[in-house]
């Protein structure tokens, strides 16, 4: 709980006025009694002069100087004074000039209580104690004052003492009670303290009320205003009267300008988002687009497997991948990279990209391509971008690649080992026009697969800014290649991801690999001699014999199965089983039927539990699974698709042995 | 598929010649089925380079005509790429398979 300002004020205020009430109190105190006495010490001035007056006056008279004769005047004057004033005791003495002692001269008290009568003479000597009041007075004092405050006794003695006209000395006493006076004076000092403590009182009530309507209300109203301004969605409407012509009324201006302010940078920061969201949709779109230039990641047709992909830098990349199916025999494949990245290198990327492909259309060769491209690229770069090029057309029937490098990284040849073909450079794209490209061919085997990157890849670095390197991008292609991966691409891709893992991408990545196979489709009665055609086509590849066979033994039994059960409550009649055959680093067999939906792979009993003397189905199954390297089955569109995979490995003698 | 068909003292020897594929298997069964009586009963794999399930269940119950004639039998000189048909359906620990 915060404590109001207005009590903490107050309260300090009331300690202030209290302090100096006290001071206050204390000073009046003396002032008081500072007053008594020069009061009282002028009376016994006034008995004094009105004394010596009157022996002057006597003495004018008589010529001679006769004292005594006064003491009846003087007495009544004494005594009236006495009344008048309330005075204890008045007395005159006179110094006696010879001896030095005290002569009386009057005396009288105001004191009805006190009826003693007085054994004094007039003008006799005075048998006195010299006190130090008296002594002082002799000595030369105008005036002394003696409290003498007791238990019983509570005065105040004045002694004052003056020279008559006779050259005599004078003094006069007057004593004052006390009690009489304090009592008077406590009377008024408390009127006066009740007047002062109402007056104070009312100041600090008038205080606390005044600082709670001008400095907490307006307080108040302001931080209310400022929670309402944070939680409240319509800020604007958040205002402040800033009518008042103190510093709440500045803070209240300030309040409004300051929401007023933060409004108006609330919505441009809000346009500056919708700016920038719009941008990136924009620049979302732009990618989407450039995606869509580049074929699909995946092409397979007969003879030739093609995978690909683009990874950008940034949203947007200047890599690129193409292929294009030329005619029945003949492919086109482009890896290009253009200088530099982010959206100057997309545009001319795709301008590249379409030269390439418009200038293949036109039949030109690998080499005329790169020539064509590079001529019109160069006749308007103002900003001298460039993009390093490999155009290579396959032909599936020659198994022959002919091919041009515009200054790009050569491709590896992967089949047991890895090798490059020689490859002449040439110049990049888009500077130099009129460049001459040149041109050459290998001739690729069935099971080869070209690899094909940009320098993204051995370009890539680690968080500790090692390089990806081409070392380890061999490795990582002979790994993929014995381990049978059937993408290496991705393989390469996650390999170069979990290497650059915590790294910033630096350049985009492309990567393509075009793979050579041997493919044959045969279409077959529903029968089970139509087998000896699978049989033909198996022995008719370049493989191993003791593998031709088990690719027979495998393709029989499923061929079997599909005759005996897939049609089994249909007429067949016209009804067909597609057999493909795909060889390449490794060999493929894929039959599809249009027969009642079945997946083989379910319930294959396992050599262990198989009991010949029980059970003599489902042999076939386990034997053509068991040669398989690998079973896959879909059912799409009404057909049975079932795809064995086996690989080509080095001990083909004693690999069937080892299965199991 | 030819099989050739060999009696010693009642011991009978059939020896296939070729594939023994799902077309070429009834007759290695019909051959052991048109056997009344042996002794032994010896199928010779020294000429069969190839056996798909077919085959197998031919030589399954060829073990089984022999055990009804109280034959010992016996599949003999068995090529490695037919062993392991056998060996991968475990019919080699059934029967009495013998590899070349």
């Amino acid at each position: 709980m915060r404590k109001s300002i207005a009590r903490k004020l107050t309260f300090r205020v009331a300690l202030l006025l209290l302090v100096a009430f006290v001071i206050l109190g204390v000073g009046s105190f003396h002032a008081v009694r500072n007053i008594i006495l020069s009061e009282n010490e002028r009376y016994a001035r006034t008995i004094l002069s009105m004394y010596n007056d009157l022996i002057a006056y006597d003495a004018d008279k008589e010529g001679v100087p006769v004292d005594v004769h006064l003491h009846d005047d003087i007495h009544v004057y004494s005594e009236y004074i006495c009344n008048w004033y309330r005075i204890e005791y008045v007395y005159l003495y006179k110094v006696n000039p010879e001896n030095g002692t005290l002569r009386y001269i009057d005396f009288c008290f105001n004191d009805p209580d006190l009826n003693v009568e007085f054994d004094w003479v007039a003008d006799e000597d005075l048998e006195y104690e010299m006190t130090p009041a008296f002594q002082s007075i002799l000595d030369g004092s105008s005036m002394y004052a003696v409290l003498d405050h007791g238990p019983n006794v509570d005065i105040i003695d004045i002694i004052t003492k003056q020279e008559d006209s006779f050259g005599n000395t004078l003094i006069a006493g007057v004593t004052v009670s006390m009690e009489e006076i304090m009592k008077d004076v406590l009377r008024k000092f408390i009127l006066i303290a009740a007047v002062l403590l109402a007056v104070f009182a009312a100041l600090i009530i008038t205080l606390y009320y005044t600082i709670i309507r001008k400095v907490s209300r307006p307080a108040k109203r302001i931080s209310k205003a400022m929670t309402e301004f944070i939680t409240n969605g319509q800020r604007a409407d958040v205002h402040l009267d800033d009518g008042r012509d103190d510093e709440f009324g500045m803070i209240a201006s300030a309040f409004n300008s300051m929401t007023r302010d933060i409004d108006h940078y609330l919505k441009d920061i809000q346009h500056l988002n919708e700016d920038k969201a719009d941008q990136k949709s924009q620049l979302e779109t732009a990618a989407y687009i450039q995606k869509g230039f580049l074929p699909p990641e995946r092409f397979s047709a007969d003879g030739i497997e093609i995978r690909a992909m683009m990874n950008p830098a940034r949203d947007i990349g200047g890599d690129l991948y193409d292929y294009l199916p030329l005619d029945d025999d003949r492919v086109l494949f482009v890896v290009a990279d253009v200088s530099g990245k982010g959206m100057p290198a997309a545009i001319f990327m795709s301008v590249t990209l379409m030269l390439i492909r418009q200038y293949a259309r036109t039949g030109l060769s690998p080499a005329s391509i790169l020539e064509s491209a590079n001529d019109t690229l160069s006749e308007q770069n103002p900003r001298m971008l460039f993009a390093t090029a490999f155009v290579g057309i396959y032909n599936k029937k020659t198994k022959q690649l002919v091919f041009a490098n515009a200054g790009h990284n050569p491709p590896y040849i992967l089949h047991d080992a890895l090798r490059k073909p020689v490859t002449v450079q040439n110049t990049l794209l888009g500077l130099f026009p009129g460049e001459e490209y040149a041109e050459e061919n290998v001739t690729l085997q069935t099971g080869d697969v070209l690899f094909l990157y940009t320098d993204g890849v051995d370009e890539a670095t680690d968080p500790g800014m090692r390089f990806y390197g081409t070392e380890r991008l061999e490795q990582t292609l002979l790994e993929a290649k014995a381990s049978h991966e059937e993408n290496i691409v991705r393989y390469v891709f996650d390999s170069l991801t979990a290497f650059s893992a915590g790294a910033d991408q630096h350049d985009d990545i492309t990567l393509m690999t075009l793979t050579v196979k041997d493919t044959y489709d045969l279409k077959l009665d529903v029968d089970l001699r139509e087998f000896s055609r699978i049989r033909e086509t198996i022995l008719a590849c370049d493989l191993p014999y003791p593998l031709k066979l088990d690719l027979c033994v495998a393709a029989e039994e499923i061929f079997v199965n599909i005759v005996s059960y897939a049609f089994k409550d249909r007429v067949h009649e016209g009804e067909k089983i597609l057999f493909t055959l795909e060889q390449s680093d490794r060999i493929m067999m894929r039959f599809s039927d249009g027969g009642i939906p079945y997946d083989p792979r379910e319930s294959v009993i396992s050599a262990d539990d198989y009991d010949p003397d029980l059970q003599i189905g489902g042999l076939g199954k386990l034997i053509a699974f068991t040669v398989a390297d690998s079973v896959d089955y879909e059912y799409t569109r009404g057909q049975n698709i079932l795809t064995l995979i086996k690989y080509i490995k080095e001990d083909l003698q004693n690999d069937n042995s080892s299965e199991q | 598929m030819t099989i050739h068909q060999s009696n010693e003292n009642g011991k009978i020897t059939l020896s296939p010649e070729g594939w023994l594929d799902t077309v070429s298997s009834p007759e290695l069964s019909n051959a052991v089925d048109s056997l009344t009586e042996a002794s032994g009963l010896v199928l010779d794999f020294s000429m069969v380079e190839y056996m798909a399930s077919a085959g197998l269940r031919a030589v399954v119950a060829a073990g089984k005509k022999a055990k009804s004639m109280n034959a010992e039998f016996s599949v003999i000189n068995v090529v490695p790429g037919v062993m392991s048909i056998f060996r991968m359906t475990g019919i080699d620990k059934k029967l009495n398979i013998i590899e070349k």
